[in-house]
């Protein structure tokens, strides 16, 4: 599966982070971070080069595949539970802002240049369609974080001003 | 089970008061909610790593596939990756836990070099050998500078959940600092707990 690097993905939830904090007032440093968190979320999927899926299928005997964490299905369930880990007041706005950071990273690694021409199964289990990628850039390129650093830096000094 | 029923019988007419008494912070309906979320997403694992390829959907043969059975995808599309060991021919060897198959690849466009991360789309032919349509070739070093940079974001976010939110463990939910904590602050933190432990 293709992977974007994680600090692209970083960068991109805290400027879509701050930008909403021009909108909504409830939305300041500590809830940028909640967001991203969410864009780093699918990439608990690496949890593979630690456990790896095949030994599990052997001990246990049964398919297994950590896959569903980067996929939109596997991503909901993992923010609900983190939002119900938080104050119970808050922990709507904190399942949003999860989710806007997961989906962006989602839809980031579906842009990834792939031999098939084909991204990955982002929707799952909703479907398993992978939809047709533009192949606009790999996840070992290096202009992709150093176009989001620049535009997260823009971002930031665009905030000290207000 | 019972406790798995209350939740989806209680979905229908009384999703309201359920969630108002989840807001209210009942904590006993929380950990039951995330135990079943839990077991879903096990379920999910499960489902997931017993999916078959589907072409038509753009999942084609890969790794597991072709390590486990290569001959019964011959004249199928398969899309797969792995590392180059030799040049001329090029072969690559594909990892499947402790299991590997070696790949010749034929009619690639590019010259990878050995060490190289090699991605194919092609069609599975005889003797072991992939007629390349596309591929996509990375040298080694790439993969270093990818795992480089993403720890440089995990330490960052690290940083700012430790500054900003801390765990509150009576009422089992993470909170945010009323003080935020700074680099220094955490710093020192850690010095004391080394001196005192």
């Amino acid at each position: 599966m293709v992977l974007a690097d994680l600090l692209t993905h970083v960068f991109v939830g805290y400027t879509i982070g701050i930008m909403l904090s021009w909108k909504y007032e409830r939305i300041k440093s500590p809830q940028i971070t909640a967001m991203m968190i969410g864009a780093a979320l699918p990439d608990l999927v690496r949890i593979r080069l630690l456990l790896n899926p095949i030994k599990i299928e052997q001990f246990f005997g049964i398919p297994f595949s950590w896959g569903p964490l980067h996929t939109l299905g596997g991503v909901l369930i993992i923010i609900a539970i983190g939002s119900l880990l938080t104050v119970p007041k808050d922990s709507k706005m904190i399942f949003i802002l999860l989710a806007i950071g997961a989906i962006s990273h989602l839809l980031l690694d579906s842009l990834l240049i792939t031999a098939s021409g084909y991204s990955y199964s982002v929707f799952w289990p909703f479907t398993m369609y992978h939809p047709p990628t533009p192949g606009l850039y790999l996840s070992t390129d290096i202009l992709p974080a150093l176009i989001s650093g620049l535009i997260a830096l823009s971002i930031r000094s665009l905030d000290k001003f207000r | 089970m019972s406790s798995k029923n209350s939740i989806e019988t209680g979905q229908k007419p009384n999703i309201e008061e359920r969630l108002q008494s989840l807001m209210l912070g009942d904590n006993r309906l929380r950990a039951v909610t995330i135990i079943v979320l839990l077991i879903i997403l096990l379920f999910l694992f499960i489902w997931y790593g017993s999916l078959s390829p589907a072409p038509e959907k753009g999942r084609f043969p890969g790794a597991d596939e072709l390590v486990e059975d290569y001959e019964s995808y011959i004249g199928e599309e398969v899309e797969v990756s792995g590392k180059v060991i030799e040049t001329d021919p090029v072969i690559m060897i594909v990892e499947r836990g402790d299991r590997t198959i070696q790949l010749e690849i034929a009619d690639l466009q590019q010259e990878p070099e050995q060490g190289d991360r090699l991605s194919v789309f092609g069609t599975a032919g005889e003797n072991n050998t992939i007629y390349v349509q596309n591929a996509i070739i990375r040298p080694f070093w790439r993969y270093g500078y990818m795992y480089g940079i993403s720890l440089v974001g995990a330490i960052w976010i690290g940083l700012r959940v430790i500054g900003q939110w801390r765990f509150d463990k009576k009422d089992i939910v993470f909170k945010v600092r009323k003080e935020p904590m700074s680099i220094k602050d955490m710093l020192s933190l850690l010095k004391r707990g080394d001196g005192s432990g």
